[in-house]
């Protein structure tokens, strides 16, 4: 398998390939954020903890 | 392969079953998720892109551009250890891979 060609990022367009990493392309700042947020819990939690100590 | 199926999967059932309502509530089509579903979800954990980068190339077992309800498990798992200041390995331990992809599964 060619590594290097993984890795190359495929802008051309008519590819048969798409970018299957969601992170790599550059359309992040369109992304809305999602009303899921399954880490919310997890920074809540946090926050209690550095208020505490 | 070396990857022995007997290895316990690193996703605890509880975990996963946790994930798993994750997965449901973001409408999977056909039982897979696309990276745009996907996306706006792991970025509400705040890290940055190219460590979400990392772990959604990790997760992606298949590199197929969906994540199927176990992919999805291991890139909720990854980004929780992220979160808590584990490094996100550069290559997928055979503990993380699901037992459903251990069979075309090669290091």
């Amino acid at each position: 398998i060619d590594v290097l060609s993984l890795r190359k990022p495929r802008s051309f367009t008519g590819s048969p390939f798409r970018t299957t990493n969601p992170f790599l392309d550059e359309s992040l700042k369109d992304v809305q954020p999602s009303p899921i947020n399954p880490f919310s819990s997890f920074f809540e939690e946090r926050e209690k903890r550095s208020r505490t100590t | 392969g070396s990857v022995g199926t007997d290895i316990p999967w690193a996703v605890k059932l509880e975990e996963k079953a946790k994930y798993d309502v994750i997965f449901d509530s973001l409408i999977p089509v056909n039982g897979f998720l696309s990276g745009e579903k996907v996306k706006p979800v792991l970025l509400n954990s705040k890290l940055p892109v190219d460590v979400l980068g990392r772990v959604w190339e990790l997760s992606d077992i298949d590199h197929d551009g969906l994540l199927d309800r176990d992919e999805f498990a291991v890139a909720m798992f990854l980004v929780y250890c992220a979160l808590e200041k584990e490094p996100v390995p550069m290559s997928l331990p055979p503990a993380l891979v699901p037992p459903s992809k251990r069979k075309s599964f090669s290091v």
